[in-house]
């Protein structure tokens, strides 16, 4: 069989696959945050950093996008498949259950917050990416007709629901991310006890900006309304 | 004498393979605080056949804890509360007076329980023989200082030669996943002279052996290296993992074309 298949096939090849799709995407939430902070610089600064990406280097971002969504289908598809078959493993449970590791939630929970943050995608692309909820207006900048991104967001957020909705979802991210990054590294092998201390806070720093960040600028948004 | 201990014991009871299993509430009493879980056991279950039962069926053997045989999980935790202890090492004085104690087998799906507390466990054993080995040519025996092993890797090694595939570590994992006992045999012969050249393809061999037998996939919850009587650390579960993704998709030695001596 090819080397590569059976990789594909073994426990270990998928995980890793699995963490190498989660570290893309984990990469992208930080690029997606930097781009979001400009709401705070206003609406034309905002809706041009979109038009930018959209427009002047569709190019290069479209067949981005695609990748994206191919690497969080499969990262979707192993983690399912994997979770479908540890509970196979597990065919009787204990009747009596205790830890000796004492280890935080997050890493039994990493289905039921990855199937939160399916649903918060479901919702999330579609209507601010791709416009299908409600149309997404244009603005015209000295000229330049563009999307009003920006006038979508805040109308978007002005909605207390919407607003505890992404809020919610942000708080499932972290704990996803706080087992996820670290977990990644260990299924590709990176694991040195020189370095294990710095990685593990590097990675709950990490999961704290990228969450906190984008939790704030939905709160940020929520106290505009009416503005 | 004063301050013998008494106990409510749950014990698994299971026919065989195919049968429900349920628990049995048993008494164990006058039991002395020096005695091993396993004297508790065997005390226990002189007084079921005085009383013309059943005794309860669980493995044992050097009770010195080396060996790997027993196997119960005592209240939720495989070998019991104690950290880097087997069951056999276990003592009764770590237990309260009167306190009720449930007795099972470990759960997994490559691990069918045979009767009772008792395991079928021959899965590791097939791990090993896929590639769990180095092979050696007989002849005379060779000089000991013939291969050089620096320190820290005789001392790495050591500490993944200390698994005595007892399996706590597939009965601590939520997936019951033998990662950690897979890690630690290949990461033993990994780190010696002895064990390179079948390096890369023991990885691939016992990977893929552990997936065919039907144990769970790793997420890194590290149960297992809490369970594990030996402490045996998660560490070796990177390096195999680095090995087996880098034989896997470069291939082993054979295939690249460089074995032999030019």
């Amino acid at each position: 069989m090819n080397p590569v298949f059976s990789w594909l096939r073994s426990s270990v090849g998928r995980k890793q696959l699995m963490g190498l799709c989660g570290i893309y995407l984990y990469f992208f939430l930080f690029i997606h945050l930097t781009g979001n902070l400009r709401m705070l610089a206003g609406g034309e600064s905002f809706n041009s950093y979109g038009h930018l990406l959209l427009e002047t280097m569709g190019e290069i971002i479209v067949p981005i996008e695609f990748s994206l969504l191919a690497a969080f289908i499969l990262h979707m598809y192993l983690g399912y498949k994997l979770s479908l078959e540890n509970l196979r493993a597990k065919q009787s449970r204990y009747a009596v259950k205790d830890s000796k590791a004492r280890k935080g939630f997050y890493s039994r929970f990493m289905a039921i917050s990855g199937t939160w943050l399916l649903v918060f995608v479901l919702v999330h692309v579609p209507h601010f990416r791709l416009g299908v909820y409600t149309p997404i207006g244009t603005v015209n900048y000295g000229g330049v007709e563009m999307r009003d991104l920006y006038g979508a967001a805040m109308h978007f957020f002005a909605k207390g629901w919407f607003t505890l909705f992404y809020v919610v979802s942000f708080a499932f991210l972290y704990t996803h991310l706080a087992h996820g990054v670290h977990s990644s590294l260990q299924s590709l092998g990176i694991n040195h006890p020189r370095y294990n201390v710095a990685l593990r806070r590097i990675s709950s720093a990490y999961a704290i900006v990228i969450c906190g960040g984008f939790a704030a600028l939905a709160i940020w948004a929520w106290f505009q309304r009416g503005a | 004498m004063s301050g013998k201990l008494n106990f409510k014991l749950r014990l698994w009871r299971q026919k065989d393979k195919v049968s429900e299993g349920k628990f049995q509430e048993v008494e164990a009493k006058n039991i002395s605080p020096d005695m091993s879980f396993l004297e508790m056991l065997d005390e226990v279950n002189n007084d079921l056949m005085r009383k013309g039962e059943e005794p309860v069926a669980f493995e044992s053997d050097c009770r010195e804890g080396i060996c790997g045989t027993c196997s119960l999980v005592v209240n939720g935790l495989p070998h019991g509360p104690e950290k880097g202890t087997t069951v056999c090492q276990l003592f009764m004085r770590k237990f309260r007076d009167g306190q009720t104690i449930s007795v099972e087998p470990w759960r997994a799906a490559a691990f069918p329980v045979i009767k009772d507390l008792v395991t079928d466990r021959d899965a590791f054993d097939q791990i090993i023989a896929a590639g769990g080995f180095v092979s050696v040519n007989t002849g005379g025996a060779q000089d000991a200082n013939a291969l050089p092993v620096r320190k820290c890797d005789a001392d790495t090694a050591m500490d993944a030669a200390a698994c005595i595939g007892c399996g706590a570590c597939v009965a601590a994992c939520p997936n019951a996943s033998a990662m950690l006992f897979t890690a630690a045999k290949i990461s033993h012969l990994g780190h010696l002279p002895q064990g390179q050249p079948e390096r890369e393809r023991r990885a691939l061999r016992m990977v893929a052996k552990m997936d065919e037998l039907g144990f769970g996939n790793c997420s890194n919850h590290y149960e297992c290296e809490a369970a594990c009587p030996k402490e045996i650390s998660v560490e070796h579960i990177a390096r195999m993992n680095r090995d087996y993704g880098l034989s896997a998709l470069l291939g082993t030695e054979r295939e690249r074309g460089n074995t032999g001596a030019g």
